[in-house]
């Protein structure tokens, strides 16, 4: 009886309990396994075996590298000596919020501390003020400005018609015209 | 100066998980400390050579192989370490069909045993089952890691996880005999 039971549970079965204990399993999978084992004490029994091994494992404390290892490695290799300046001081600490991505690390650091700085620092600005006469004056400038600038537009918008519209086009337009008209009549 | 800054940040983050994935490939502090210093220098050395982002598949990569270039260098010394083992692990898969499950979920496992019994599976299943069980890696970093099939690698986890359940069944069968 006892080897008919230890039958029923099949490779597949024991694949699909694994991946259920260990977590990796789809809903249906779970759904199945675990109604397989409310049904079967044999299934169950396996089921807890895997759980509790599982368990265990995730719970495993990992070994910690000792610190003189680390020294002497960092003798080995940056000869020991930590850069103290306030770059590396800056790009470490924003290192170690964002990860693994160095060059942006410090440069988003650096980017922060000089717009911190400078809205610190900054010294609010004095609006000039100006008076009565450099008031006058400026408008004065103003519409000469205006004046010159609507004298040079009058001025190409003649030269345009009369040089350019007259001259080089009405004239070869009507060349044109002469032409196809004598090979109209010709023809 | 950013190299050393970069560095320092890469020991941070990987210098235990290199260390604990040594231990349990070698067997024992000492290689698993040669090794871990071994990477790290050759981190240093290629600091600017490797994409930093793919810096943690980089360094379990050259911990895998300096791993097997350890093992294999003192296979002669563990030649009879390994037989014992063999004849150990078909022990246990002749004993799987009689052991009793409820006294084994009855009964705590201790880490010393857990341990033990990972560092019992073969090479192939124990560097898939540590890189995914303990240091929580992907299918697809495992794959790239140990440059295997991703197929295989599932497989192989599939497998160490079995062969772990049997490792510690024996564990349970000998305490109560």
């Amino acid at each position: 009886m006892q080897k008919k039971d230890s039958n029923k549970i099949d490779q597949k079965l024991i694949d699909k309990i694994i991946s259920v204990a260990y977590g990796d399993a789809g809903l249906f999978e779970r759904f199945y396994v675990l109604w397989k084992a409310s049904i079967d004490k044999e299934i169950k029994n396996l089921f807890d075996e895997f759980k509790l091994t599982v368990k265990t494992v995730r719970k495993l404390k990992k070994e910690e590298v000792s610190d003189p290892l680390i020294k002497l490695i960092n003798n080995n290799t940056t000869g020991g000596v930590q850069s103290k300046s306030f770059i590396s001081f800056i790009s470490k600490f924003f290192y170690n919020i964002l990860g693994n991505r160095a060059i942006p690390a410090t440069a988003l650091g650096l980017i922060l501390v000089i717009a911190a700085s400078f809205l610190i620092f900054k010294e609010p600005s004095q609006q000039r003020k100006y008076s009565k006469v450099e008031i006058e004056l400026a408008e004065k400038q103003f519409k000469q400005t205006l004046a010159i600038v609507g004298r040079a537009f009058e001025n190409a918008e003649k030269s345009f018609s009369l040089e350019i519209l007259d001259k080089q086009v009405n004239k070869k337009l009507n060349k044109g015209y002469y032409l196809v008209n004598n090979i109209l009549i010709g023809g | 100066m950013l190299s050393s800054v970069k560095f320092d940040f890469l020991i941070k983050q990987h210098k235990n998980r290199i260390f604990n994935y040594a231990i349990f490939m070698m067997k024992n502090k000492m290689d698993a400390e040669d090794i871990t210093q071994e990477v790290l220098i050759r981190t240093w050395k290629n600091i600017n050579n490797f994409n930093f982002n793919a810096a943690k598949g980089w360094m379990m990569r050259t911990t895998h192989n300096l791993c097997i270039d350890y093992l294999r260098k003192n296979k002669s010394l563990n030649y009879r370490e390994m037989q014992i083992d063999e004849e150990y692990q078909k022990e246990i898969v002749d004993s799987d069909m009689e052991s009793n499950p409820e006294q084994f979920a009855d009964k705590i496992i201790s880490d010393s045993e857990i341990k033990e019994a990972i560092e019992k599976l073969s090479e192939r299943l124990k560097s898939v089952f540590v890189l995914y069980e303990l240091e929580q890696f992907k299918y697809k970093e495992i794959s790239k890691i140990l440059d295997i099939p991703l197929n295989t690698v599932k497989v192989n986890i599939l497998r160490a996880r079995k062969q772990l359940q049997n490792e510690l069944k024996a564990h349970a069968k000998e305490r109560f005999k």
